[in-house]
């Protein structure tokens, strides 16, 4: 009773002071770094966003259709003949809305005879330009092939997304497709690590049956993630017969995905939306804006990284204006301090009296900071999380925010302590 | 009550910058006497307050407060004595301005064991009352008059009933009346209670009111006069 007594003059020196000189400017420095941070999060992502739509101004987004978006209308209807409920009727007037907006028109992927007005669109599912299906080196580049029979009978979502692209992931068992299965017709898989496939299974997929020659690790570019890879050249060729397809030297993307019920195709917009546009575009579409998500990539990474550490500078820069400020007041914490202890040396504190008052006064302002930070900490990190839950970062910014509420109060306890000691108690 | 004996003091002792702040001083302070100190700035009177006080230790010399010589003694044992035995009244009154006159009078107790907190309240409510200041016990101190303050760094002083009050300057920041009520106040402790008073002025007329004044210069005690 009689220390807290004690401690408790020493707690309100700090209080006094901070009244009159430091509280304001530590709540507020507190406040702003936090408000800092937020602001700097939030720009991050929408600066980078800009960025990356700048980067990949000629593919940007992709916009899913229905099948049929590359059958002529004749094409359409006899497919719809073969496979009659797995073609959801097409929403011509929504189409025709997305046509008549001010949005950007789609590229002409898929050649000049391409009805555009068939299409459906019925999700924006990202906002990159990935290419996650690059179609190179082939004599005849594969395509989405809406509703291709090999699938009819299985039963897994996007089991027949294909991919031509290696770079999109590693072989981590097994070996990788080659030049030869494409060309000699082999009916390959290569697969995801995470599907459940083994090493020389043999799928059953009605008229053609694969077998798993690879387990490929994705480096998670989102969409369908675009495994299993299956290749059976022989089996397009069956249904695509004499058809050709025009590529031109600038096709840009293509995204293909395919599930048992349901088979979209890409359409890639030629130009990047604005920000209003893609909130227009949502509107049309009835998606929410965060539906329209970016992959996880590597210029991702970079431009965040260049952000942080643009953020971590501006930090900086005002954590020394703060610094400055705080630097007066700790000085005057410190004086107030030696004033108190000075007068309880002169009334018979011994010097372990003084230290051990001076330890109490860290260990209490700690944990002050402690409860004050974490108050703070919990509602600001929820904050973050629903800006963006990839800014796995921001909890740093609160144990920095409480590490320099301790390092305050270190600061202030360290040269009293000095200067007690080396200050005559009695006259100034 | 207290036996200077050869005392000196020399500040940087070893250096170029050596001070001799005091040099063979004697003095002698019996129970109930006044004592008053005077000297220009930078005499030693402080110094001398300071070993008096247990606040700092004589190169040379013994101290003898209440026939036992401290000169010697570990800094522990001299705090203890500074609580128990010695109280002091401070020029700039050494109060901690924003707690109030009760709580200001409680501290040196607080830095005694032998005491409860609920009897700290107690002797200080009743050392309030003989200082004539019950009615500013729950004041904060800064919002005192200078005299009120200083009333209240003598009750503060005198809460552990020490032998020996040490007072340094006590009234200079005092207008006449106040800084006589002040001096009252502290002979009055030294008649009634039989404390020892020694009280380091630059002013004759307080120094006129003490049983005997003590001359310091250079750091050597040169008239002593009753």
């Amino acid at each position: 009773m009689k220390f807290l007594f004690i401690v408790k003059v020493m707690l309100r020196d700090w209080m006094s002071v901070h009244r009159r000189y430091t509280f304001i400017i530590l709540i507020t420095m507190i406040l702003s770094v936090q408000a800092l941070f937020f602001i700097a999060v939030k720009n991050a992502g929408n600066n980078i966003e800009d960025a990356f739509l700048e980067k990949y101004s000629h593919s940007t987004y992709q916009i899913y259709a229905h099948e049929g978006e590359s059958l002529s209308g004749k094409e359409y209807e006899e497919f719809e003949k073969n496979y009659p409920g797995d073609c959801p009727k097409l929403d011509r007037e929504l189409m025709d809305k997305y046509l008549a907006s001010d949005l950007p028109m789609p590229c002409n992927y898929l050649g000049e005879d391409v009805e555009l007005t068939g299409l459906e669109v019925i999700q924006v599912y990202a906002v990159n330009g990935i290419p996650m299906y690059e179609l190179k080196g082939l004599e005849k580049p594969f395509e989405y092939l809406p509703g291709f029979p090999v699938f009819e009978e299985c039963d897994r979502k996007y089991e027949a997304v294909f991919n031509i692209a290696p770079d999109n992931y590693r072989i981590v068992e097994g070996r990788d497709y080659t030049e030869a299965d494409l060309t000699e017709h082999n009916h390959v898989l290569v697969v995801n690590e995470n599907e459940s496939y083994q090493l020389g299974d043999k799928l059953d997929c009605g008229k053609y049956e694969f077998e798993v020659i690879g387990i490929a690790h994705s480096d998670g570019y989102g969409l369908s993630s675009p495994l299993p890879y299956w290749f059976a050249e022989e089996s397009m060729s069956e249904y695509l017969g004499e058809r050709e397809f025009e590529y031109a030297d600038d096709w840009c993307t293509f995204l293909g995905g395919y599930d048992c019920t349901t088979t979209f195709a890409a359409l890639t917009l030629e130009k990047p939306l604005t920000r209003a546009q893609k909130k227009e575009l949502c509107g049309l579409l009835g998606v929410k804006s965060s539906d329209i998500t970016m992959p996880y990539s590597d210029f991702y990474e970079e431009e965040y990284a260049a952000y942080y550490r643009t953020t971590i500078i501006e930090s900086a820069v005002f954590g020394l204006f703060c610094a400055a400020n705080i630097i007066l007041a700790i000085w005057s914490l410190c004086q107030k301090h030696i004033d108190t202890l000075r007068t309880f040396r002169v009334y018979g504190a011994s010097a372990k009296t003084e230290i051990l008052l001076i330890v109490t006064l860290i260990m209490c302002m700690t944990m002050a900071a402690v409860v004050v930070g974490g108050a703070l900490c919990l509602p600001m990190q929820k904050l973050y999380e629903n800006i963006n839950p990839i800014y796995a970062w921001r909890p740093y910014c609160m144990v920095t925010a409480l590490a320099a509420l301790v390092i305050i109060n270190l600061l202030t306890a360290i040269p009293t302590a000095v200067l007690t000691v080396r200050r005559s108690p009695v006259g100034k | 009550m207290i036996k200077l004996n050869g005392i000196s003091r020399t500040y940087n002792q070893g250096t170029e910058e050596a001070v001799r702040a005091l040099s063979n001083v004697d003095l002698d302070v019996d129970y109930g006497e006044t004592v008053a100190v005077m000297g220009v700035s930078g005499s030693g009177k402080s110094t001398l307050l300071h070993i008096i006080g247990c606040l700092d230790k004589p190169d040379e010399g013994s101290y003898e407060l209440e026939g036992e010589d401290i000169s010697r003694k570990l800094s522990d044992t001299l705090s203890r004595i500074r609580n128990e035995k010695i109280g002091f009244v401070l020029q700039d009154y050494g109060l901690i301005s924003d707690k109030t006159v009760l709580e200001n009078i409680m501290f040196p107790l607080a830095f005694s064991r032998k005491i409860s907190y609920k009897e700290m309240k107690r002797r200080a409510e009743n050392t309030a009352g003989r200082i004539g200041i019950t009615a500013l016990s729950k004041k904060r101190v800064s919002e005192l008059s200078g005299g009120q303050q200083q009333r209240a760094a003598i009750a503060r002083a005198i809460v552990n009933e020490p032998d020996l009050i040490l007072a340094d300057e006590p009234t200079a920041a005092l207008d006449h009346k106040t800084a006589d009520e002040i001096m009252d106040v502290l002979l009055s402790l030294a008649e009634d209670k039989k404390h020892s008073v020694i009280i380091v002025t630059h002013d004759k007329r307080i120094a006129d009111m003490c049983d005997r004044t003590v001359y310091i210069a250079d750091g050597e005690i040169t008239e002593s006069e009753t």
